[in-house]
């Protein structure tokens, strides 16, 4: 009975994917190649790109993008049901919204597209993601949708940034100027999926974006939002537990609704632990997380600890969102914690460390260390696990206090770059 | 081969002055340097650890410029991947371009830079026309003599180009472009617009090269203000393919440094120079450009001559160079 309605859903996709591809017709005319795709499970699919005449060039790279993460995907959520799969690249300036058809994957492309900068290779791997979460697994809500195709399109682009220039990175920095017809890569400047793949910036100008506004505007942040979320799960459950749970949405869904509280569940059930502490928050609430470090003293206590005297050391580590990174729904039992899903790692002068963990649900904890040496620094969530932590930089706190050396190479480029718009104004003096 | 010469010359008395160079690659450093340190004030405190780029030669870490420029206050917006390396170039030559307003840091700093080269202007040309040092008092004398007027030079080609930019350049990138470009390919689209840009460029070096000539003309022994503007027109109208050709001849040269800068961004294999190298290669740019400045003013300054010396073979002492090419012998 189950297969039957899969059947029929797949059916029904199939020729809704005639629909969408001649939607997608108007934005021609169009350059067509055809490749066979053979692909790691064994299948075979024909891929046909409908290209702009001027971005014939690029062909190849699309090609290469589409196996990659067809493969993937195909590996880690479920196979692809289709034979036929049709890139078409838009018009340029097209402002019409990418449609999500099944068989249909609209990209938009560059004329001038920097190799070593992946984001046309992103754009194909987002719009075959789309086909999984939006087309085969109807994503009711939006900003799920467009989570998981972002977060799925990193871990493509690491592999395929790997796979060309031997480096565990997501793409070079890209400006783009003369009204954006201009690329530059900067070769200095790799991006790292786990932030800039998933667009985190987006999240962190927008932290309380409400996932529920159905407005073009705060799509972004909410794509990066949920993005985020999902980074920070595949580091606290690890990526194989994520893969089982993603893996199960796709299966469990396909040709189904699927809402984000439905997505929520089978997480939970998938991965065997109860996530609703972390869903709901993230799902359901603007609530911000961000924890910090916020005190730091090392004191003499007069007594002795073997050969010399001892210290005794406080740190103070604080919640300053609304939102709590506790690790478990079970709710705390008079004064004892439940959860450790944060860590503190305390670092002594001679070189000692010590882990703590806190369920980050009390406003502030205070962590007391008898020792025969000092504290030297205390840093909180130093794996970076919770990607939505908002500000990074009150994660840490050292004595003697941090300098500004370590800002300094910025501002050395900054003042390079200052010199040189003096230069380019002094065109008009 | 009068534009040849005068390139050439350019060039020759460019590179003898490297103390004038020099002095300006210094007002530069006075400048930024101080504003350099406001930034770096302005940049919240962390912890070294969390900055993975610091002194080492592994690719600094754009998650963390985010996370910096964040906290940067006034200075965030402009703490972009934009200021690396050659990126910088592009992006502020883009700007001018694409007409993007530029951040209140860098308004500030061109505006003390406009008025160090109000004052530099008159030393500089007397300068690179005597083509050897004629001593540090002449300079400052003939530097402070002219400000006065150069300012004003400078304020009515300020007036100029924010003409330009408020009408044309909206204009030209604006309805224009849209009517050329809708419905087409983005390489025709990429096309139009450089043809656009090259009509706005030529304009642009046009309206520089008759402020520069009048300011050439203002050293020269002509000091009214209201002639000089009237003989820099002249001479830019009769002149005009050489005038341009020397502009795009430095123009030229200017990609070719900004490639080279380019080049020495990256060190293969996957590192970046160390601070100490970026520092050094970013400025020894820097102090190439305004050698690449002066050599162009050098230029202007022969070609001036140049025409003034066949002006006053055809028609006597009274000979200027802005009498009509005819006039001159020069075509």
């Amino acid at each position: 009975m189950r297969r039957a309605a899969l059947v029929f859903a797949l059916l029904a996709l199939a020729s809704m994917g005639g629909r969408a591809q001649s939607s997608l017709q108007a934005e021609g005319p169009f350059e067509e190649r055809r490749e066979t795709l053979h692909l790691d499970s064994g299948a075979t699919l024909t891929l046909r790109l409908l290209l702009q005449p001027d971005h014939v060039g690029h062909a190849d790279r699309i090609i290469d993008a589409a196996r990659e993460s067809l493969n993937q995907y195909g590996a880690w959520f479920s196979p692809y049901p289709h034979s036929l799969l049709t890139i078409v690249d838009r018009r340029w300036q097209s402002t019409n919204e990418d449609p999500v058809e099944a068989g249909a994957v609209p990209i938009r492309a560059h004329w001038l597209q920097p190799e070593r900068s992946l984001t046309l290779e992103a754009d194909v791997a987002r719009g075959i993601a789309r086909q999984w979460w939006g087309g085969i697994v109807q994503v009711e809500d939006r900003f799920l949708a467009d989570g998981l195709a972002e977060y799925a399109q990193s871990r493509v682009l690491e592999r395929l940034f790997d796979r060309r220039h031997q480096r565990v990175n997501y793409s070079l920095a890209e400006v783009r100027v003369f009204g954006d017809l201009v690329p530059w890569a900067i070769r200095a400047l790799r991006l790292d999926r786990q932030t800039q793949g998933i667009g985190r910036i987006a999240y962190r100008n927008d932290p309380a974006v409400d996932l529920r506004d159905k407005r073009r505007l705060p799509r972004a942040a909410q794509a990066a939002k949920t993005a985020a979320a999902l980074v920070t799960l595949e580091r606290y459950l690890g990526w194989p537990a994520l893969q089982r749970g993603l893996a199960a949405s796709a299966r469990e869904f396909a040709g189904k609704p699927m809402t984000a509280k439905a997505f929520a569940a089978t997480m939970s059930n998938a991965t065997d632990r109860d996530l609703s502490w972390f869903f709901d928050q993230v799902f359901s609430s603007r609530a911000v997380f961000d924890y910090s470090v916020d005190g730091l003293t090392s004191l003499r206590d007069g007594n002795t600890c073997g050969a010399a005297s001892c210290y005794r050391s406080t740190v103070i580590v604080g919640r300053k969102g609304a939102a709590t990174f506790t690790g478990t729904a079970t709710p705390p039992v008079g004064e004892f914690e439940s959860g450790r899903a944060l860590a503190i790692e305390v670092t002594f002068a001679d070189g000692q460390k010590v882990l703590d963990y806190w369920d980050g649900r009390a406003p502030s904890k205070s962590l007391e260390y008898q020792s025969a040496s000092p504290v030297v620094s205390a840093r909180i969530d130093p794996s970076r696990t919770l990607l939505l932590d908002l500000n990074v930089l009150n994660n840490v706190l050292t004595t003697p206090p941090a300098s500004r050396r370590a800002t300094l190479p910025w501002a050395v480029r900054w003042t390079t770059w200052l010199q040189d718009a003096m230069q380019t104004a002094a065109f008009f003096f | 081969m009068l534009m040849l010469t005068a390139w050439w010359n350019g060039i020759v008395s460019a590179l003898r002055a490297p103390l004038m160079a020099m002095a300006i690659y210094v007002m530069l450093i006075v400048i930024a340097v101080p504003i350099g340190a406001l930034v770096h004030e302005q940049l919240p405190v962390v912890e070294a650890r969390l900055a993975p780029a610091v002194e080492t030669p592994t690719p600094p870490d754009a998650d963390w410029l985010e996370e910096v420029a964040s906290g940067a206050g006034l200075f965030s917006a402009t703490l972009t991947p934009a200021i690396f390396g050659v990126a910088a170039p592009i992006t502020n030559i883009g700007a001018v371009i694409d007409a993007r307003g530029w951040p209140l840091p860098v308004i500030i700093a061109a505006v003390a830079y406009a008025l160090c080269w109000a004052w530099l202007w008159g030393g500089v040309i007397f300068r690179l026309r005597g083509r050897h040092n004629s001593g540090l008092t002449a300079f400052v004398g003939e530097a402070t003599r002219h400000m006065p007027r150069m300012i004003v030079v400078s304020l009515i080609g300020l007036a100029a180009y924010a003409g330009m930019f408020l009408a044309l350049h909206p204009l030209l990138f604006g309805p224009v472009f849209r009517s050329l470009a809708s419905g087409g390919l983005e390489r025709t689209a990429f096309f139009w617009r450089l043809s656009l840009a090259a009509i706005f460029g030529v304009a642009l070096v046009l309206v520089a090269q008759v402020l520069d000539f009048a300011r050439v003309s203002i050293v020269f022994g002509r000091p009214g203000l209201i002639g000089a503007m009237g003989r820099g027109l002249r001479f830019v109208r009769r002149h005009a393919l050489i005038v341009l050709a020397l502009a795009l001849i430095n123009g030229l040269l200017f990609a070719a440094l900004v490639a080279a800068y380019g080049a020495t961004e990256f060190v293969p294999g996957g590192s970046v120079p160390r601070l100490w190298k970026v520092i050094l290669i970013g400025q020894a740019y820097l102090v190439a450009r305004i050698v690449l400045r002066l050599a162009g003013i050098g230029a202007q300054v022969s070609v001036w001559e140049r025409a003034e010396t066949l002006a006053r073979h055809s028609l006597g002492e009274g000979g200027s160079a802005d009498q009509p090419a005819s006039e001159t012998g020069d075509r």
